[in-house]
């Protein structure tokens, strides 16, 4: 009952965001529906008396429905980008073989014979087709387009993870921020959307085709002037676009970013994209223009997104200017000053561990190590700053060390199942499940300071966008970031209302 | 007319047409008959080119049908298959207006035709024309087939197998529906069976086709009563012919009254109709008298259609 109750009140909190995440996951669909029936029946339609080649793309698009659909989307990223294009684009490639297979099959399984009585009355080809051929094949069509549009629907879910948005957003944003009821929601959302379509596709195919035509063109012509008529009736404003990776600490954040430009300039409106994606989405996004700004760490900055061989300095003002003056020389943007804040990794152990064996440092703990087990960031478990890292710099050698999907590792050691896992030091959980962060005391994790990253061309036509987003340099204290995360990812509260709490308490609002 | 000349036709190296040729009069009801795998079927399709010969030339009125345009040339031509092969996805009358709707026939005008053809198969109009294929009966559809091939009042009507799917009883209301219609039309039908008892019973003339040879053509009478080698023999007189007597086609009420010293050849009911056949073909009047009844080439015919319906149920 509670769930229930939980989903209910989720939906009724969110219910204007769920509603523009659901008309979004609607009109992907929609779109790589219509695209895909443009390519496919046309073909299938084309390819009726090339059985050799017909068979040949039965294949080609067998193949490509084996590729997993997240190696779509990697593959087509260099191409064109994020957002929801590859989205579509990915979709259409999925929905085109359940699509092009029906309607082949559905053309070329006409009983032979009315074929030739078509032929032997002299009909036209026009004729052949859509009054025999077409019609006669059209359960099959319909059958396919239905299979595509459930598959189109559920797959459209991926689509959040590459900044597409849609109900994926809210499974993703359940995943990352271990929110159950928002995953939840995301799910059943899509799952009824999936059977609605199913069952309206059934209740369509009933209807005579001239009345959906008919049906269609209101749609479109209703959609078309809504649309206009909107634009028209806009004011005219300026929209910024500001973006932030999966989780609550860069939704709080780019909240704040919100609150702060719009009030000093009411023809400003800020448009966020939450949950956008991981690092490199953003910022192959932020050098398309598709979005203006986004919060990102210098650690990450000198080690993943700038070329060159970089140690992170471990003073944070030197990791800083070296960020800053790479990513200016080499991509042309400007980055702002850092928040007080450090993202650091952390190596945290439950309370009762770090009294047991008097811990206090990774030094302390890698002298117990043997006796201890981890589970970490699948990424951590890998790079070198991280666990090999360890093991390297303190002589660390865990009785056993596996990865685990990073939202349940902190449940794990709570649970009592392991003992040591990584995080980081603005986790929340940190506070929730009462551990202990390790000194690192050899220094040897980098120091990741947060601050605003956009093109040196908009910093400069927007002077008191930077003005305004200066004022949280050197702001915002670990603690304080910690208790944002806790309220948002914990006590699932929304991330706009606690940024407006903070700025509000420390007087950054008039 | 038809004139197939020297027409040849080669699946893999197999003569389904060997070197065949062949003329069809106007007007005429043209039987093509033979066993399943003779190549009758493959000849008719020569005519309206669903069928490619290898080589030879089919002519239409002396035209080529190679050098005309397909579509108009089929438009042209009625055609009847085996089953009705109606479109499942379209009303009777949509079926039937098919041809009429390629020839851009005004709206009224096409209904007026089919209603017509309708009541002259036997279907009421009002009651068939918005029904769908699949509401039925397998006479019901091939009576419709029919309407739909005559509905352009094509000079020509081809029809493949047409009855040979149906019950005994819808066969023979079929085959007195096209004797009917090709009474009354001037079209010339060419009519493709495997069923020697409908040729004898529909056909002006008779092509018998066997291994894709013609093996022999003409009257009912002369293949009847002249074939020209063993295997039309065979095929027109299976036991039940050959052991049949006069007696029992006086029996079966065929002939008519013979006037006091009529001429004919004096036959007795205990003399099979084979040597009624005989005797038929060297009589110079056609007839044969047995006891007072006068027997006809007609009635020879008549009696080995009607035959069928009682012994040849397949």
């Amino acid at each position: 009952m509670t769930i229930i109750n939980q989903v209910i009140s989720y939906i009724n909190k969110n219910h204007s965001d769920l509603l523009q995440a659901l008309w979004q996951h609607i009109s992907i669909s929609l779109i790589a529906m219509l695209i895909t029936i443009l390519i496919a029946i046309p073909l299938a339609i084309a390819l009726i008396n090339h059985r050799r080649i017909g068979e040949f793309f039965l294949q080609v698009t067998g193949v490509i429905q084996t590729i997993p659909s997240l190696a779509v989307l990697g593959i087509l990223i260099p191409f064109v980008g994020i957002g929801t294009v590859p989205a579509i684009i990915a979709l259409v490639l999925y929905a085109i073989m359940p699509v092009f297979q029906n309607t082949y099959a559905g053309l070329t399984n006409i009983d032979p014979v009315l074929l030739e009585a078509a032929d032997a009355l002299g009909v036209t080809p026009q004729f052949k087709l859509f009054k025999v051929e077409l019609p006669l094949a059209m359960p099959m069509i319909l059958s396919g387009i239905r299979i595509a549009t459930v598959l189109v629907i559920g797959t459209a879910t991926l689509a959040a993870l590459i900044g597409g948005g849609g109900l994926g957003t809210y499974i993703l944003l359940g995943i990352q921020t271990n929110n159950n009821t928002a995953l939840l929601v995301g799910a059943i959302l899509s799952a009824i959307l999936a059977l609605l379509a199913n069952w309206l596709i059934e209740v369509l195919s009933k209807v005579p085709l001239k009345r959906i035509g008919i049906g269609v063109l209101t749609l479109v012509i209703i959609g078309l002037g809504g649309t206009i008529g909107h634009n028209l009736l806009k004011p005219q404003t300026e929209t910024v676009t500001i973006a932030g990776k999966l989780g609550g600490e860069p939704e709080a954040l780019i909240n704040m970013y919100k609150d702060l430009i719009e009030q000093n300039d009411s023809k400003v409106k800020v448009s966020l994209k939450p949950n956008f994606g991981g690092t490199s989405f953003l910022f192959k996004g932020l050098r398309s223009n598709k979005i203006d700004i986004y919060p990102e760490f210098t650690g990450t900055i000198l080690q993943t997104l700038v070329q060159g061989n970089h140690t992170v300095n471990h003073d944070p003002h030197i990791a800083y200017e070296d960020a800053r003056k790479d990513v200016k020389q080499q991509f042309n943007m400007t980055y702002l000053k850092p928040m007080a804040y450090q993202n650091n990794y952390a190596v945290a152990v439950r309370r009762g561990t770090a009294n047991r064996y008097h811990l206090r440092t990774i030094s302390d703990l890698a002298r117990v190590s043997k006796q201890l087990s981890g589970a970490f960031d699948p990424d951590f478990y890998q790079q070198s700053n991280g666990y090999p890292g360890l093991t390297k710099t303190y002589g660390l050698h865990l009785k056993s060390a596996k990865t685990m999907e990073p939202s349940l590792r902190y449940e794990a050691l709570a649970d009592k199942r392991v003992d040591v896992t990584d995080g980081y030091t603005t986790d929340p959980q940190i506070k929730e499940y009462h551990l202990v962060v390790l000194k690192d005391n050899q220094h040897f994790f980098p120091t990741y300071q947060g601050a605003p990253l956009m093109k040196a061309s908009f910093a400069k036509q927007h002077p008191a966008i930077v003005k305004q987003l200066n004022r949280l340099s050197g702001k915002i204290s670990i603690r304080d970031m910690q208790n944002m995360n806790y309220q948002v990812t914990v006590k699932h509260r929304k991330a706009s209302v606690v940024a407006r709490e903070y700025l509000t308490d420390h007087h950054y609002l008039k | 007319m038809i004139e197939l000349l020297n027409v040849n036709k080669e699946y893999q190296e197999q003569h389904a047409l060997d070197h065949l040729s062949l003329t069809i009069n106007d007007g005429e009801l043209f039987v093509l008959v033979g066993p399943s795998g003779s190549g009758k079927t493959t000849l008719l399709k020569t005519i309206n080119r669903l069928v490619v010969p290898t080589s030879g030339q089919v002519k239409i009125d002396g035209k080529d049908v190679a050098d005309v345009d397909l579509q108009q040339l089929r438009r042209r031509i009625g055609y009847v298959l085996q089953t009705g092969a109606l479109f499942p996805n379209m009303t009777v009358a949509e079926n039937a207006s098919v041809q009429l709707d390629n020839l851009k026939w005004p709206a009224e005008k096409k209904h007026e035709r089919i209603a017509e053809l309708m009541t002259e198969v036997g279907l009421d109009p009002d009651h068939f024309l918005d029904r769908m294929p699949s509401e039925l009966s397998g006479g019901e559809a091939q009576r419709v087939g029919i309407v739909r091939a005559l509905a352009a009042k094509p000079g020509l009507v081809l029809m493949d197998e047409s009855f040979s799917a149906l019950d005994p009883v819808s066969r023979r209301q079929l085959q007195q529906i096209v004797i009917n219609l090709h009474r009354d039309l001037d079209s010339t039908i060419v009519f493709v069976t495997h069923d020697m008892h409908e040729a004898l019973r529909l056909a002006d003339r008779i092509a018998v086709v066997y291994n894709g040879k013609l093996q022999q053509v003409g009257t009912p009478t002369e293949i009847l009563t002249e074939p020209a080698n063993a295997f039309v023999s065979s095929f027109f007189a299976d036991e039940q012919q050959t052991d049949q007597l006069l007696g029992q086609v006086l029996a079966a009420g065929f002939g008519r009254p013979a006037k006091p010293n009529e001429p004919g050849t004096k036959m007795v009911k205990g003399q099979s109709i084979f040597e009624w056949a005989t005797a038929l073909q060297k009589s110079q009047i056609d007839q044969v008298i047995v006891d007072d009844t006068a027997l006809s080439d007609h009635d020879l015919i008549d009696y080995l259609a009607s035959l069928e319906t009682e012994g040849d149920h397949h």
